[in-house]
This record gives C-alpha cells, structure tokens and sequence, in this order.
C-alpha cells in the first residue's frame, strides 16, 4: 500500500459507482493495464461510499457525475470515515491524483449546481468552480503545460462549470478549441483543468486516458518516483490510430 | 373530423406537406406531416387525442418493441389499434401518426413516446395507461441525466392527479417496472412507498441487468448497496415494490397462479422483459394474458432490429443499440445464442454522429470482456474507439471501416451467422445498403 518504491503501484478508484457517469471507469482500467504490461505489479482498490479511504494509496481516481451523485460523493468524503482527511494525507505524502469533471469541482473550494446553490469542496485544489452561461458540449483539445512532456489532449466535455484557479493551481492546459475552464479574465488565455501537487484535474471526458494515453504514463512515472522517458514505451498502434482518426498528432 | 378551422387547416397542410415529401422521394414521411400541422396549430395533438383511449410506453431501451407488442396484444380483441410504428416518438411524429386517422375512427391508441417528450405529450393526449420500462445513461451529450428524467416524471404525474382530481376522472393506470428503482421513484413517495398521488399502479418485475445508475437512492440521494430485485434504501423508506407479473427465467408469472412459457420469436431476455410488459399492460385493457402472448409471439423484427438477412454468403441479424445498457443486454443476447460447438462471430459498428451521441465515452461501460474468445470485427466511422477499448479489455479484434464489410470478414465459413451490432446511424446506413430501407 505505501509507495513501495518502482515496482509497484497502487490506484484508488474513488466511489466509481457514484461518479463514474461518463466512462470514467477506463480510467482505472488502462492505468492498471499500462502497469500490467511494463510488469509493474499493481493493485486496484475501489472505495465505496461510506468505506474507509486508504491513506497509502499511489494514484487516487475521482470521475464525473451528475449532480446529485456529486452531492452524494461529496457527503461520502466529508461523512464519517474522514475520507477528506485520508486524502489530504495521501497527497502531501506525494500521491499522485487524477480528478475529471464533477472530480475537479469537489477538490476546489467551492462549486455550484445546475440550480445556483453553492457547496463547499474540499479546498485541496485552489479552484473555485460557478456556472457557465450555457452547458459546454462537445470536443475540448488543449496545450498542456510544456513542462509535463506529454503531446496536446484531447477529450469530450459536457459540464456546467465554469472553474476559476487560484493562485496555488496552474491551468493543466490552455484551450485550442472548446470550452474548458470557461472563459477567463481579458487578457489571459482560457485555461482547461488545474495542476497543484499531485493533482491533475480535467474537464476531459472519453476517458481522458483512453484518448491521452501519455498522460497515463505521465502519472505512473509520477507514482514510481521516475522520469516519463524512464518508463518502457508501450507501441500501442490503437492509441495512435485514434487519436489520428481525432484529428490528433500522434506523438 | 375535428372541429374548427384552425386544426383543419392544419390537418390539411400537414397531410399535404407528408405527400409532397413522399412523392417527391425526400424522406421524413413520419414526421413532416406532425412538423407542418403543429406549426399551425400547436393543440392540435389535444384535439386528435379526444375521445380516444390511449396508452403510453416511455424507456430507454425497448419501448419500440414493447409498444408494439402492445399494440399487437390490444389488437388481439378485433379491435383496430393506431400507433406510431415508424419510431417516431417525439410530439411531432405522435401527432403524424394520430392524423393518420383524423376523424378518429380508431379509438384504440399505443403511442411510443420518448422519456424528456413524455411530460409534454402526456399533458395534451391524456393517456390513462402509463407503461413504464426502464431508465438509463443515453446519449449524454444531447440528452438528459436520467435522474432529471425521473424528476420530470414525478412532476408530471402530480400535475395530471391534479388534473384528473378537479374534473373528477379516475386514477391514471401505470404499469411500471418494479425492479428499476428509477423508474418506481418515479411514481412513489420515497418516504411512504407508496403511490404518489392517486396512481394506479401494476408492478411488472422484468429486471434490469444495467445498475450502474442506481449508486445512489433516487429517492433520497444516499448511497447504497444497490441489489437488483430487492433493493432497500437505509434511510428513506423507498423499496422495491412487490410485482403481480414477474419475468421468471423464461417463463411470465401474473396474477393468481398465471404461468405461460415465452415463446417469441423475437430473441433475448430484453424482449421477454418487453413482453411481459406489454402483457401486463394489455391485461390492464383487459386482454387475456394468453392471447396477448400469442398475438405478439410472431414478432419477428422490430423497424429492422433483430432481422436476419442474407448477405455474403450467410445470414446476419441486425442488432441495434444506442447506448451502454442496450449493448450490454444485446451483448448477452449474443451469448445466449452461443452455442458450445458453433462460435457465432460479431461485428461493433461505431458512429458518432448527432442521433448516436458524440461522446463516445459510454464504451468503457459496456462489459465487453465477455466478448473474449469470440471473432470480433470492429468497425464503423469511430471503429478506433472500439480498437482501444477492446485492447484493454483483453479481447482480439480486426477492424474493417464498412460494417458489412466487416461482417464478410467475419465470417470463418460459409452460411454461419453473424451478428451486427450497430450505433444508429450505422444501423440505418447498413439497412440502407442492404435495400431495407432506413
């Protein structure tokens, strides 16, 4: 369960019934077959509402959801197993933590619902999330960060949020084409996801690393302690063919 | 013939604009006539409805085949049934369907309406028989999360108890699936159990394999360990209702005993559940369960679903799915066609268009590791969406971009079956090239 060093990895898939309403599930997935393919032992622990949050946990999954699955999610983690303070602990033990969508919204300070009432977040993340003036549908492509090593991402959104980061949080990406974050102050590029810590938080659906497999890898690096480059390379000649028939570059 | 000169007018318009489209070869006959006659008199699905005695199938996966099941049981008395058999389950299509008939002959109505239309048409036809299936994910990026749905129900439904308290009618008949709790927190009280309002309820149990929308209470809101068929929240009083028809491995049990084994030609489990349904919802008119089965065991094909046509030296059953919980259950249907000795090879087709949903996301959810060891072809315009999820489901695959010529490529011998699983507008593009029709 601790960060046993690089040869092994653990992911915590948190509440996958509850938020888990747009494929978010293949996050899990492909995380624990990247490892399996590399030899890389790794275990899989779903934790659902009301259970215990395992503190020693390598690589942490929130998904996405509808409202009141994020309402419920969000009663689990502040309820009784002190599941916030779990993860407040994993996380500045050096975890790594892979929030999407309504994942995103729950770590920040604050976020608002499809009828304007606010709920607290964890405030792990400096975000504060309110409501975009439409629904943003459809297909999000980002620059990520140059300083992460991995090629542009690319996803499905469908949300309501409009996500305003704090100083403590840098944009996961900067939006070529849809909405992300929602739009920004004048002057500054519209943002998409956050970067604070171990936390890679994304508007990304379809899942996020089906059609960004780097990013996969880039949190398995992470977890182990190694440079993405240190990784074996996997030749995957699905994820290229996708992400080709995307529009995306394959590299 | 309705009253006024608006309707008329409007009857007439439609009707003209339906022939123009039809002999003009553009397609659209289902709607177009609804479209044109709406926009000149937007009651006028109230108007057609009057007098009528008229039911309502709303899911997400089968209320095309179980209304027309229902409409085949109805029948069944000599009675003569109208019912929108195109699909076209929008207000639009409804009405088309209703001026078919414009002086109202027809008495006897099952409408196939789509679950965000229902609250819509439900408030100007006036049902009074409510056949309710199942909800689940679909189409995420153009529809509704299906927890809004059931909230739209539950206001519906109040709405029409109001209605039907303040004229003195009687209490609208609903024949709902007992074992989704989607669909029951649609018509209870979480905190009762009981009907909300002055419902009627008969509950059919015809099971729903899809739970992954049901991590919560939709009552209440709080987690549970969701069991299908006897699911309990701890902390609202909402809990499965007891059935009075059940699906029963193959067999229906009703009311007093009643037992008759399936036989429809129609295949899987989903299709029992649908006939079930429909039974229990004809038996509501008061048709004889055994005559209601018997009139609907023919069925053999559904707006194209299930039939089975040559192509390529063998036959190939057209499958049509639009979402996670409708592959599941096709993917179980192909399982149970499986036989020990016989491998029968399946083609995935892929679209993302607008009418198949953009978000292709829904794959991940579909238990495709089932599939292992079995001849896949994947294909379709987002046939790599289905490369990548198959890799990681741990099953082989080829791919092939044209569906049907993945399934000639599936096929290891020749007259061996192959299944076609297929999004919408994959679906309708193989019909098409295959001369069906679309």
């Amino acid at each position: 369960m601790s960060r046993a060093g690089p040869s092994s990895v653990t992911v915590v898939s948190l509440f996958p019934s509850l938020l888990g309403t747009y494929g978010d599930g293949g996050n899990a997935l492909i995380l624990q077959r990247r490892c399996q393919w590399r030899a890389i032992d790794v275990e899989l622990i779903a934790v659902n509402a009301g259970d215990a949050v395992p503190t020693g946990g390598d690589i942490y999954l929130l998904g996405g959801g509808e409202d009141g699955s994020q309402l419920a999610a969000m009663n689990a983690l502040r309820g009784t197993a002190a599941a916030a303070s779990s993860l407040s602990v994993a996380l500045e033990a050096g975890a790594q933590m892979l929030a999407v969508c309504a994942g995103l919204q729950l770590l920040g300070h604050s976020f608002a619902d499809s009828t304007g009432a606010t709920t607290p977040g964890l405030a792990l993340l400096d975000v504060t999330t309110g409501r975009l003036a439409t629904r943003a549908v459809g297909e999000l492509l980002a620059d990520p960060d140059p300083t992460l090593g991995i090629p542009a991402l690319s996803g499905f959104e469908n949300h309501g949020g409009h996500t305003v980061l704090g100083p403590a949080a840098t944009p996961l990406g900067l939006v070529r084409r849809g909405t992300g974050n929602g739009p920004a102050a004048p002057g500054e590029a519209v943002s998409e996801g956050a970067l604070q810590g171990g936390i890679v938080a994304t508007y990304l659906h379809g899942p996020v690393l089906a059609r960004n497999p780097a990013l996969a890898d880039l949190l398995i690096a992470r977890a182990m302690g190694i440079a993405l480059a240190a990784l074996t390379p996997l030749a995957m000649p699905e994820h290229d063919a996708l992400r080709s028939r995307i529009g995306m570059d394959t590299r | 013939m309705i009253n006024g000169f608006r309707p008329r007018a409007a009857l007439l318009a439609g009707r003209f604009a339906g022939w123009v489209s039809s002999t003009s070869g553009r397609g659209a006959g289902a709607t177009l006539p609804g479209t044109v006659a709406l926009r000149i008199e937007p009651r006028l699905l109230a108007s057609l409805a009057e007098g009528r005695q008229v039911a309502v199938v709303s899911a997400t996966n089968g209320k095309t085949t179980t209304t027309r099941m229902l409409a085949a049981a109805l029948a069944s008395s000599g009675a003569k049934v109208l019912s929108n058999t195109g699909g076209s389950n929008l207000e639009r299509g409804v009405v088309a369907a209703l001026m078919t008939d414009p002086n109202r002959l027809i008495r006897t109505v099952a409408l196939e309406v789509d679950e965000l239309a229902l609250p819509v048409v439900a408030a100007k036809a006036r049902p009074d028989l409510f056949v309710l299936g199942n909800l689940s994910r679909d189409q995420l990026d153009r529809m509704t999360e299906c927890r809004v749905i059931v909230a739209k129900w539950q206001q519906m439904f109040a709405t029409l108890s109001a209605h039907d308290e303040q004229v003195g009618a009687g209490p609208v008949k609903v024949v709902a699936n007992a074992d989704d709790p989607l669909v029951a927190a649609a018509v209870l009280d979480g905190s009762t159990n009981c009907p909300r309002h002055t419902l009627d309820i008969t509950w059919v149990a015809v099971g729903q394999p899809w739970t992954a929308d049901a991590a919560s209470c939709p009552s209440c809101s709080t987690p549970w360990q969701f069991q299908p068929g006897a699911y309990a929240c701890g902390s609202c009083g909402f809990s499965r209702p007891a059935p009075t028809w059940e699906l029963t491995g193959m067999d229906l049990r009703g009311p007093q005993g009643l037992v008759l084994p399936l036989q429809l030609s129609l295949p899987g489990r989903s299709n029992r559940a649908n006939a079930v349904l429909a039974v229990a919802a004809s038996a509501v008119r008061g048709i004889d369960p055994a005559a209601a089965l018997r009139a609907m065991s023919s069925m053999i094909d559904v707006g194209g679903r299930y039939a089975v046509v040559d192509y390529a030296g063998g036959p190939v059953r057209l499958l049509l799915a639009k979402n996670p919980a409708g592959w599941q259950e096709m993917l179980a249907q192909h399982n149970e066609e499986q036989q020990s000795d016989v491998v029968r090879p399946i083609v995935l087709a892929l679209n993302a268009r607008t009418a198949d949903g953009q978000d292709t996301s829904w794959i991940w959810d579909v238990p495709f590791e089932a599939l292992a060891g079995i001849p896949v072809v994947v294909s379709g315009e987002r046939a790599e969406d289905l490369a990548v999820r198959l890799r990681y489901a741990g099953v082989d695959f080829t791919m092939v971009r044209e569906p049907l010529a993945a399934v000639a490529a599936a096929r290891r011998h020749p007259h061996q079956v192959v299944d076609l699983l297929a999004t919408y507008t994959a679906f309708t593009a193989v019909r098409r090239h295959l001369g069906l029709g679309s």
